[in-house]
Order: C-alpha cells, then sequence, then structure tokens
C-alpha cells in the first residue's frame, strides 16, 4: 500500500543541516500491523509524519498504491489525510470549543459529507467506542481515556485505509492504555492498516513487526515476528 | 447548520469575551469615525452643488448703503455718501452686460390680514403716529364693513393676521423658473396699474383656501388686508419651502400710498442673473462701471452672493478633509493593531491548524476559517461604527450647516471599511500558507 523509497528529511536549524531520517526505504502492506520503535529523537515522529503526508521529505520517493505522491499540491494532499488516512495522537489533540460528537464529526465536513449524515456515522463510531453516554460532553470533562476513544472514532470518521498512532497509550494509566490497544488490534482484524509509534516494548511485541529506528536510519534488518 | 470548523472559530470568538469585546470595540470606533468623516466630506461636497446651483448664486446684488450694512454678502464696493435712488428703471442696466439673463427686484414685504374679530387694529399703545406719519396708518376697517366683506363670497377673510412675501418685478419668476400652476404671472404692465394683485405660493394658497375650498377657487377672488383688497391672479407651482408659503405682488416704483412711501424706508435692491457663474466677476465689473457714471462714484454696492458662499464651502470642504484624514488614520492605526492581537491569536491557534490539516484541512479550508474570523470582526465592527457613525454624521454636518444628509454615505463608507477590516484580519493567517501541518503542530505543542 504504501511503499517508501530512499526517503530523507534535513532539518535545518540555524544554519546547521541536521538529518532526522537518512534513507529510509520500507514497505507498508494493506492489512498490516506495524509498530515504529526507537530512543527519543531516532526521527519516529518524523517518519510518522511524512507517512501521514504531514511533513514533506527533502529526497527520495513516497509512493501510496503505486502512484508517487511525493510532491502532490496542497489540496491533494489534504483530500488523502482526510479520506485514506486517521490520525491518533499521544496528547489526544481534540478541540476543546467542540463536544465530543462535534470533533468526530469534524473530519467528515471536510469530506462533503452532510450533516444529517455526519451525525449518524458519529454516534455510530461513538457507540462503537463505548462512549454513547459522553457524547454532547466538552473534552474537558472526559478522562484521558475516554478523549483517547474519542480520538480514536474521530480518526475512523472516512472509513481510512491506514491509521496512524503516535504513542497512542502515551499520555494514560496502563489500564487505560490496554483499552485503546484493544480497540486498535480489533480495528486491525477488520482489515484496517495500523501503523503505531511506541517506546513500549510489550506493545511492540504484540504488531506484525517492527521498524525499529536508530539515528535516522532503519535498524538492518526489520525483525518479522509473525511472518 | 454550521460546519464543526466554523463553530471552533465562532467559539473560540465567543469565550474569549474581553479580548473579542475590545477589538469590535477597535473595529467599530474606527469605522465609526472613518464613515462619519467619509459621509461628512460627500454630503459636504453634494450639498455644496446643490446649493451652488441655486439661482441665488448666479446673482448680484446692487444696493445703497442702508440696504448694505444689512446684508450679509461681502462687499465689493462701498460709497461714501448716499444720494443714489434705485428704481426699477435702473434694471435696464442689464442690456449693458451681455451676459446677464434676468434683471429683477426682488424686495420683502408684508400684508397685515383682517380677520373676522380683528376689528380693533392699530399701532400698538403708547406708538400712536404722530401727524406726519399718517400716511403710515393702515386702512381702518369697520366691523360693518367685515360684515359686508364676510357676505360676499368673492371675498376672502382669513383667519390669521399676516402674511409674508416679496414685491417683485416679472423677471424674478424668470430668473427662478417658477411658473404659474393655476391662473397667470403678473406682466410689465402690472408694475405700473393701480390694482392691488398678488400671487401666491403653493402652501400659502392652501392655507388660505382651507379645507372647505379648492385653491384654484381662489383665483380672482378678493383677500382684504389692511392695505387693501389684494386680487388673487395666480398661485404658483411649488418650488420650495421658503417660496410656498409666500406671496408676491408687482414692484411699484415711487408711487402714491402706502408702497411709495415705504420705498422710503425701504431701498429697492437690483438683481442681475447671469447665465453662467463664470461671467459674474466680468458683469459686476460692467454693471459697476455703469452705476458709477449714473450715481456718481461710491454709490451703489455691487455684492456676489456667490464670492461669499464658495469661501464658506471652500472652508468647510478644508475641514471635512482635515476631519477625514484624521478618522482615516485613526482606523488605520486600529486597523494595525487589531492585526496584531489576531496574530497572538492565530499564533496560539497554531498547534490546532496542524491538527485541522492532518484532519482534512486544506490550506485555502484553513484561509477561509480565518476569513470567517475577519468577517465576524468585521461586519460587526462595521454595524456598530454605522450605529456609531449616524449620530456623530449627522452632528457634525449640522455643524457644518447641511441640511438632510445623504445615509447613502455612511452605508457606502461602512462598507468599504469592513472590506479593509476583513483584508487586515486575514494578514495573520497568511503565514500558514508556506508551512506543512507537522510544523505547526510541533509550533506550540
Amino acid at each position: 500500500m504504501i511503499k517508501l523509497e530512499n526517503i530523507s528529511k534535513q532539518y535545518d536549524l540555524g544554519g546547521t543541516k541536521v538529518d532526522a531520517l537518512k534513507d529510509i526505504s520500507l514497505e507498508i502492506k494493506r492489512g498490516d500491523y506495524a509498530a515504529i520503535m526507537g530512543p527519543s529523537g531516532s526521527g519516529k515522529s518524523t517518519l510518522m509524519h511524512i507517512l501521514g503526508i504531514l511533513d514533506s521529505s527533502t529526497g527520495g520517493n513516497y509512493y501510496l498504491e503505486d502512484y508517487d505522491i511525493t510532491a502532490l499540491p496542497d489540496k491533494e494532499q489534504a483530500r488523502i489525510r482526510n479520506k485514506h488516512f486517521g490520525f491518533i495522537f499521544q496528547s489526544f489533540n481534540l478541540f476543546p470549543e467542540l463536544s465530543a460528537i462535534e470533533n468526530v464529526m469534524l473530519p467528515m465536513s471536510y469530506a462533503g459529507i452532510p450533516q444529517k449524515t455526519r451525525k449518524e456515522k458519529a454516534i455510530q463510531l461513538l457507540q462503537e467506542v463505548g462512549l454513547e453516554h459522553r457524547m454532547t460532553h466538552l473534552p474537558t470533562m472526559l478522562s484521558g481515556g475516554e478523549q483517547q476513544r474519542v480520538a480514536i472514532a474521530r480518526s475512523l470518521s472516512n472509513d481510512p485505509d491506514l491509521i496512524l498512532a503516535d504513542e497512542p497509550t502515551g499520555n494514560l494509566p496502563s489500564d487505560k492504555g490496554e483499552e485503546i490497544m484493544q480497540i486498535l488490534e480489533s480495528l486491525n482484524r477488520r482489515g484496517v492498516t495500523v501503523v503505531m509509534v511506541t517506546h513500549n516494548p510489550e506493545q511492540g511485541k504484540r504488531a506484525g513487526y517492527v521498524i525499529e529506528l536508530r539515528d535516522g536510519m532503519l535498524t538492518p534488518a526489520l525483525e518479522v515476528q509473525n511472518a | 447548520m454550521l460546519k464543526e470548523p466554523v463553530k471552533i472559530i465562532l467559539r473560540r470568538f465567543r469565550d474569549r469575551t474581553l479580548e473579542s469585546g475590545l477589538l469590535i470595540i477597535a473595529v467599530a470606533l474606527g469605522i465609526g469615525a472613518f464613515t462619519a468623516g467619509l459621509s461628512l466630506i460627500m454630503n459636504t461636497a453634494e450639498f455644496s452643488n446643490e446649493i451652488m446651483r441655486s439661482p441665488e448664486y448666479k446673482e448680484l446684488v446692487i444696493s445703497t448703503r442702508s440696504e448694505a450694512d444689512e446684508m450679509e454678502t461681502p462687499v465689493i464696493e462701498k460709497l461714501v455718501q448716499e444720494t443714489a435712488v434705485l428704481t426699477s428703471a435702473d434694471l435696464d442696466a442689464a442690456e449693458l452686460a451681455p451676459d446677464v439673463e434676468w434683471a429683477y427686484i426682488q424686495n420683502n414685504s408684508r400684508l397685515h390680514l383682517v380677520t373676522a374679530d380683528s376689528n380693533n387694529f392699530g399701532p400698538p399703545e403708547g406708538m400712536e403716529p404722530s401727524e406726519g406719519e399718517n400716511v403710515m396708518r393702515r386702512m381702518q376697517i369697520s366691523e360693518e364693513e367685515i360684515a359686508a366683506a364676510e357676505a360676499d363670497s368673492s371675498i376672502i377673510i382669513a383667519d390669521f393676521d399676516e402674511i409674508s412675501g416679496y414685491e417683485v418685478t416679472p423677471g424674478f419668476f424668470n430668473s427662478w423658473d417658477i411658473t404659474a400652476a393655476a391662473g397667470s404671472l403678473f406682466s410689465e404692465s402690472d408694475l405700473t396699474g393701480t390694482d392691488n394683485l398678488i400671487v401666491l405660493g403653493d402652501s400659502l394658497a392652501e392655507l388660505l383656501a382651507g379645507d372647505d375650498m379648492d385653491k384654484s377657487e381662489l383665483l380672482g377672488k378678493k383677500l382684504l388686508s389692511r392695505e387693501g383688497y389684494q386680487t388673487i391672479i395666480g398661485i404658483l407651482d411649488s418650488v420650495s419651502d421658503s417660496y410656498d408659503q409666500k406671496f408676491f405682488s408687482p414692484y411699484k416704483d415711487q408711487t402714491s400710498g402706502l408702497s411709495g412711501f415705504r420705498r422710503m424706508f425701504m431701498d429697492t435692491q437690483l438683481r442681475f442673473a447671469v447665465n453662467d457663474p463664470e461671467y459674474l466677476d466680468s458683469t459686476a465689473a460692467l454693471l459697476g462701471d455703469w452705476f458709477e457714471t449714473q450715481f456718481g462714484e461710491d454709490q451703489v454696492i455691487i455684492s456676489n452672493p456667490r464670492a461669499e458662499a464658495e469661501q464658506l464651502i471652500a472652508r468647510n470642504t478644508g475641514i471635512s478633509l482635515l476631519i477625514l484624514f484624521l478618522s482615516a488614520a485613526g482606523f488605520f492605526i486600529a486597523l494595525v493593531n487589531v492585526s496584531n492581537i489576531l496574530m497572538s491569536r492565530v499564533l496560539r491557534m497554531k498547534k490546532n491548524v496542524g491538527i485541522l490539516m492532518a484532519l482534512g484541512a486544506s490550506k485555502k479550508s484553513i484561509s477561509n476559517l480565518f476569513l470567517t474570523e475577519a468577517l465576524v470582526l468585521a461586519v460587526s465592527g462595521a454595524v456598530a461604527g454605522a450605529l456609531l457613525a449616524v449620530p456623530l454624521s449627522s452632528y457634525m454636518e449640522s455643524a457644518a450647516g447641511i441640511e438632510a444628509g445623504s445615509w447613502v454615505y455612511i452605508s457606502i463608507g461602512a462598507v468599504i471599511a469592513a472590506a479593509m477590516t476583513t483584508l487586515f484580519g486575514l494578514i495573520p493567517s497568511r503565514q500558514f500558507m508556506k508551512i506543512d501541518p507537522a510544523q505547526a503542530m510541533r509550533s506550540a505543542s
């Protein structure tokens, strides 16, 4: 589904060039469950952002379903993010001005889905993550676990092909983190591709395979656990 | 139903009450001042053009000194010792000046009407006329006469005491382009006749006709006044408030009786209307020469009402321009500050913008979102500003002597100002045009 070829990313920090990613080539297939791991500063988040076309690479090519999307115009990139990717962040990133249901409806409004359909779909998704009784609450009235479940519902609102989760359990106590992991795994069983950045080796083991980064480079071998 | 991104912006606007309130007040004050300033200058210009089109400002007024002392118009020439007496014959001077279109006399006049219950009219107590002033005594009318007049359907008895008007020569009607709605105007021959003829302004005619008579029925009837019976020969088309309430009678030179006597007290002013105001100065010079040969040096005064009006207009326009400049400067300063506050708002929004982009917002839709915010600010500021500008500009306009200034300019000004506010409000959001969502999300997290 996704193929990266010799992707590199350089940051220009006041004249000094810093290589965040060097010569990354990898492939993610439909239905995969991948974990990106590595120490702090190894380039995990940068790789995640490039995979999600939130950031542009300074070298290499990005193929999505065999289409080179390295240099698509902004409008097309936005459309791909909206329709094909679902993002889950460590700090949830819900909009405090919007209720839980409105947060879930938001990506659908960019897809041009009518209000009534948006609402029905959001109710259904919130029921799936067990929050049907909290729909009209503002994020500040929800616990961390509940907020992340709203964020998951939001990421699913346009039926994405790929879920990109950036340390989704990083801000949660372990029991709540476990709930999130189970939701992600059940999504993967339903055929959704999941790519997750994590620090937690336990979570890494539960993934289909681990993409290990060190100093912006892939460690030589891709560990394939469940071949 | 609003879309969710718009809800975010509107609720942020609502939740930051103090900041949003200050923004709206700043914009409203700026728009109010600018709009009032714009309205003032436009209305000043329009009003100036309008009054300059009035026949009054295509005229030269020729008078003797005693008249000129009471006039407000600037005096071009001033006489030393008054010996001149102007008469309608002097209107012939017009023939010497090729650009004079009409020449006429227009003197203030007054009629004291006899009402059914005012049979003891006379001078106030202690002011009985002395022997020499007997001629001033107005016609005394007995109760029997009033009773007889009341019975006569051809005589009009008014229910008010006094009407004011003008003694004019026929050129007056030509110069002001006034026509008769009914009956006729008087002609040159009426100036020397012995009959008392009057023509009524439109509203005066309606007042005299009352409820139970059509005003055209007044024609041919006689109005009973202390000065004698006045035969109504015409009713004018409506011209302007100041003339509609007046009567007009033929100007008569030193004739016998009352009008002759009054001539001694009230000098005659001659008015020469030119076809184009451009020729006022050259015509003044020509007429000045002629009157000098007639009466001697400095005997008559030629004044030019247009010159004074132009001075006044120039002053008003100057003041209006200054006010517009100051208010525009104030508005600009307000806009720069508003733009700054919005900039800090946008910076606080930066991470959220990154998230919106991750969820599918294109840069264009982000810029539309901030356009919404700027529009909310601009429209609410423009509405409040226009509400401020209405009393402000009407006060400034009445101070500048402008009546009934048009509100069109307030609306136009508010729209222009709102557009400028929107433009300035959009400046801060331009910074998202160049960055990637990841950069936006990193910046504030």
